[in-house]
């Protein structure tokens, strides 16, 4: 390119290469293409990245109030102890009574097991929404806890969240589509395609020359902004996982804009007009983005089912009865929340007995419960375990799945953090039910020693996993599209049909 | 469009054009879209999806009734058979109410996959409605629900883009524009005739799902609402959507006219298609929860806590507790409570519910106002994006709405707050003031009813979304007028 008097076909592939991205930089600056692209491209990820840091913040201010309630919760009690301890409270009731290891298992030390966000948590909203971050566990049965939900206007849910996430998989197909519906078809149809031809290179090269022209024009400035975005709202990429997630975010990112640049690739050597392509491009993404996922969502529901929950209130209340009436708690509780007991502090006999009667009876219907909430969840892992497989079939699915295990916000991750509460229930369970049946005064020391959840997070393969499978199921079918693009690309027109 | 030109020359050669212009171009126009194989292709995919929305979702409402009908006799068998004790631990034991579907459901699932259909009716307590069925999905229901809506809000407007786009621009590109204009047509018939054809497309791809969907609704047996209602809703709904394509339609022809070239057209209509159908619901969305934020459960919780200390509840020595008491004691002029002729226990507990209705009146009504105000916002946006607009619509005619769901809820409430009154009425009647036990049996359990919940008519929810319609009005004729402003400046180059 320096000297003037080399020729085209003495000049190495790489710089014919430069010479053609650098004709296309040309084109772009003279459309203000790269300038409307890298606007379009701001205005979306800072107002997604926005949105998913005020939801962070939301979901966190939740986690705090969730813990100060419960720290207020405790105090209260251990104030009450050590009141009664020193012969200033007397509790007008065995509810009142914070000896009594029955109700501070059940209410008043019930605890927040918590679900903390990921480093990458603004990057998609995904099934936050639906799954509130903390669970709040009690000795009682499973049931009266481990669905709650967040309160919300079912509206929101319905309309979802404008995410970076969203972002990705919705639009920049889009962008992308309307950067590159034309790529050889405008030149050839302003008579230009036919010139650019005559010179030594081959039209694989102009091809691949603009395709990779745009796809910079769309990444560079996505990712910069992501990145600068993620670091401005405080995202700790750095900690933990973060690098890990990062990087698994930008190679997904790189191959769903691949996939794309090569279905544009794919369409466009088919040799039609620009409008064609535009049709044909926009028809592609439906039938991936909309279609797909929507009959696919119907498929699964049809083949795995999950019952009505209607039918499991109702059996649950049947288990729940015939133990109660095994262990005679029915009376029991209410007695316990309706007649006072002035015998001082102590969990006095008639007490007793109807803890007892109680504990036992939520002991005789757990098994049941547990099994008929399990026909739930399998039904559900079922579902889940079926679009592993259907996900392939759709970049979008696909996509939209990693980007949520990436964030922390998908499905698996909070199926794992339900497992995780409900053997930290049945701890807390065998922590107060002990006591209970031993008739074993709570102290001040128990206090300080009851269960505490920890949240365990998933290794690293946890989310390198479904990470390797995505980006598989994103570039074999984008490497076979532009193998394609390649071998169909000799046979292109160069000139209009007449 | 020789055709057309030749139909039209014999008559055009002296002005003013004859009356028939408009069927003929219409006609000519939907030869043509019939014989584009865009067409074949869009429409069919179209056709296949209505009609599998249809049959599906159709089934699966008659599935879901049929499931919450019997828990519904279900929860009443279990009230009944409690079993002899004291009639509050017997409003403590409480019922169920599952929310029946709504018979146009199956045409607009609206909210209900995102909102639970079950709440507990027990005493003390205005519990929230639990079981949001998209829960137990997965994620891949975010993308959307295959049903009749989804077709006609989504899918059917980019149908009218893309048969729609070079409408004009097309005619200027091939030179047909300005034979037209020279035979004498003037550019509003020529609107008129494009509009028309179009009209008779959508027509021909809808009115046989409409039909189908009339003959599954005839089907479906529901006592709930009146078949007469019914059908006036479905009417209602249709009416929606027939003024949101009618809208799009017109937006496209106006582009096509404006646009100087078809690619230009093609890109302005999906951007718009794009933000109408997925940015602006969304977006709207989170400026509507900024400006009306909803509250916690945790926050929302602690609220009503506090309120009700307010309320003696159990607690004998709360000063409340104790000035209810003196008063009571007043009103029968004793001094004990043992002299009372009435049961005080119980006395106390109907007093406490009382006041804790007034708190759940009040703090359920401040929740519920800031989700009428999310929706007042989202519909707003309708002016610009008419899909935020149209979608409220016909959910409510649908009757898949929050309104309809809080009215549901309302009845729920009340339905409870029957069994606390008659639960309480009879102990203070029958009950002992010593502390010997009390129990009723089904005597007493059977006094209340099942709990049936008529839904509100067509003519409850219309005027509440009126104002949806409006805008939806709006937006439609500033496209017609966007069409006819268009078409008069119109350029054979």
């Amino acid at each position: 390119m320096s000297a003037s008097t080399v020729t085209a076909a003495d000049m190495p592939r790489q710089s014919l290469f430069r010479e053609a991205i650098s004709l296309e930089r040309r084109l772009f600056r003279a459309e203000r293409l790269v300038l409307l692209i890298t606007v379009i491209l701001l205005a979306a990820v800072a107002y997604a990245l926005f949105n998913g840091a005020a939801w962070r913040d939301r979901q966190g201010s939740l986690l705090a109030s969730a813990q100060l309630e419960e720290a207020t919760r405790l105090d209260e009690q251990r104030d009450k102890l050590t009141k009664m301890n020193a012969g200033s409270f007397t509790p007008t009731s065995s509810f009142q009574n914070p000896r009594n290891p029955l109700w501070v298992g059940l209410r008043h030390a019930a605890t927040y097991a918590a679900l903390p966000a990921t480093p990458l948590a603004i990057t998609a909203i995904g099934q936050s929404d639906l799954n509130p971050p903390y669970v709040l566990v009690s000795a009682d049965s499973r049931e009266t806890f481990a669905l709650n939900e967040e309160i919300e206007n079912p509206g929101n849910l319905l309309a979802g969240r404008f995410d970076l996430a969203f972002f990705v998989v919705f639009l920049l197909p889009l962008v992308i589509v309307t950067l590159s519906y034309n790529l050889l078809s405008a030149e050839r149809e302003q008579g230009t395609l036919a010139m650019a031809a005559s010179n030594p290179v081959r039209l694989a090269l102009l091809l691949w020359a603009k395709l990779s022209y745009r796809a910079a024009v769309v990444l560079v400035p996505l990712v910069v902004f992501v990145l600068a975005g993620l670091l401005l709202l405080g995202a700790p990429i750095f900690e933990a996982d973060g690098p890990v997630r990062i990087g698994g975010w930008l190679l997904l990112v790189t191959a769903y804009v691949g996939f794309w640049f090569a279905v544009t690739a794919a369409v466009t050597v088919l040799g039609r007009g620009s409008a064609h392509n535009a049709l044909m491009l926009v028809s592609i993404w439906i039938v991936l983005v909309l279609v797909l996922p929507t009959v696919g969502s119907v498929a699964v529901n049809l083949s795995f089912p999950v019952p009505s929950r209607a039918e499991m209130i109702n059996s649950l209340r049947e288990v729940k009865t015939d133990s109660a009436r095994t262990a005679d708690a029915g009376a029991a509780k209410y007695a316990l929340e309706h007649e006072t007991d002035r015998n001082g502090g102590a969990v006095s006999d008639k007490d007793f007995e109807a803890a007892r009667k109680r504990v036992l009876s939520v002991q005789l219907a757990a098994e049941q419960i547990a099994s008929t909430m399990a026909v739930y969840d399998r039904q559900i892992a079922r579902q889940r375990s079926t679009i592993a497989w259907l996900r392939f079939l759709s970049p979008a699915v696909l996509m939209q799945d990693a980007l949520n295990t990436i964030a922390g916000t998908g499905d698996e991750r909070y199926a794992d953090f339900s497992v995780q509460v409900d053997a930290f229930h049945q701890q807390w369970q065998q922590y107060f039910n002990a006591r209970v049946l031993a008739n074993e005064p709570l102290t001040l020391r128990d206090y300080d020693a009851f269960p505490r959840f920890v949240y365990r997070p998933g290794s690293v393969s946890t989310v390198i996993g479904p990470l390797a499978s995505a980006l598989i199921g994103l570039l074999l079918p984008m490497l076979l599209l532009f193998a394609y693009a390649i071998r169909r690309i000799e046979r292109y027109p160069i000139t209009d049909r007449a | 469009m020789s055709a057309t030109i030749e139909a039209l020359t014999p008559n055009a050669s002296s002005p003013p054009p004859p009356a028939g212009v408009i069927p003929t171009i219409a006609r000519k126009e939907l030869t043509e879209l019939l014989r584009d194989a865009r067409l074949k292709w869009a429409g069919g995919l179209i056709a296949l999806l209505m009609l599998t929305a249809l049959l599906l979702g159709w089934q699966q409402q008659e599935q879901l009734d049929a499931e919450r009908a019997s828990a519904r006799s279900e929860t009443y068998q279990q009230w009944l058979g409690q079993g002899e004790k004291n009639p509050h631990s017997a409003a403590h034991f409480g019922q169920y109410a599952f929310k029946p579907a709504s018979p146009l459901s199956f045409l607009d699932p609206g909210i209900n996959p995102y909102v639970g259909a079950t709440v507990w009716m027990e005493a003390h307590k205005q519990n929230e409605f639990r079981f949001r069925p998209a829960r137990d999905a997965t994620s891949l229901r975010r993308f959307g629900d295959l049903s009749i809506s989804f077709v006609w809000q989504v899918l059917s407007p980019l149908l009218i883009v893309l048969l729609t786009f070079n409408a004009f621009s097309g005619e200027r590109e091939r030179g047909t524009l300005r034979q037209l204009l020279s035979v004498g047509v003037r550019p509003s018939q020529l609107l008129a005739g494009k509009l028309l054809a179009l009209g008779a497309l959508l027509a021909m791809l809808l009115i046989p799902p409409i039909l189908l969907g009339m003959l599954l609704l005839l089907v479906i047996d529901d006592h709930h609402l009146s078949a007469v209602d019914t059908l006036g809703r479905s009417g209602l709904m249709l009416a929606g959507y027939a003024i949101y394509l009618g809208g799009f339609a017109l937006l496209a022809l106006a582009v096509s006219a404006l646009c100087g070239s078809s690619r230009k057209a093609l890109i302005v209509l999906l951007a718009f298609w794009v933000a109408n159908a997925f940015v602006a619901p969304r977006a709207i969305t989170d400026l509507a929860a900024r400006l009306a934020p909803t509250p916690s459960a945790l926050d929302f919780q602690a609220a009503l806590t506090k309120a009700k200390r307010a309320n003696f509840g159990h607690d004998e020595n709360h000063p409340a507790f104790i000035e209810f008491r003196d008063s009571i004691l007043k009103q029968y002029g004793v001094t004990r409570i043992e002299d009372l002729p009435v049961n005080f226990r119980a006395l106390s507990l109907n007093e406490d519910d009382e006041r804790g209705y007034r708190i759940y009146d009040e703090h359920y009504g401040r929740l519920w106002a800031i989700y009428q105000e999310q929706e007042r916002i989202r519909a707003l946006g309708g002016v610009l994006f008419p899909l935020t607009a149209l979608q409220p619509w016909s959910m409510a005619m649908a009757g898949t709405d929050i309104a309809q769901q809080n009215h549901f809820a309302a009845a729920a409430e009340h339905y409870r707050r029957g069994i606390q009154k008659a639960m309480a009425g009879d102990m203070i009647k029958n009950r002992p003031n010593d502390s010997s036990e009390y129990v009723a049996g089904p005597e007493l359990w059977s006094s209340i009813k099942p709990f049936e919940y008529t839904p509100p008519s067509a003519a409850d929810v219309v005027p509440g979304q009126l104002s949806s319609l409006l805008i939806l009005l709006i937006w439609a004729a500033a496209a017609a007028a966007l069409a006819i402003t268009a078409v008069r400046r119109l350029q054979p180059t």
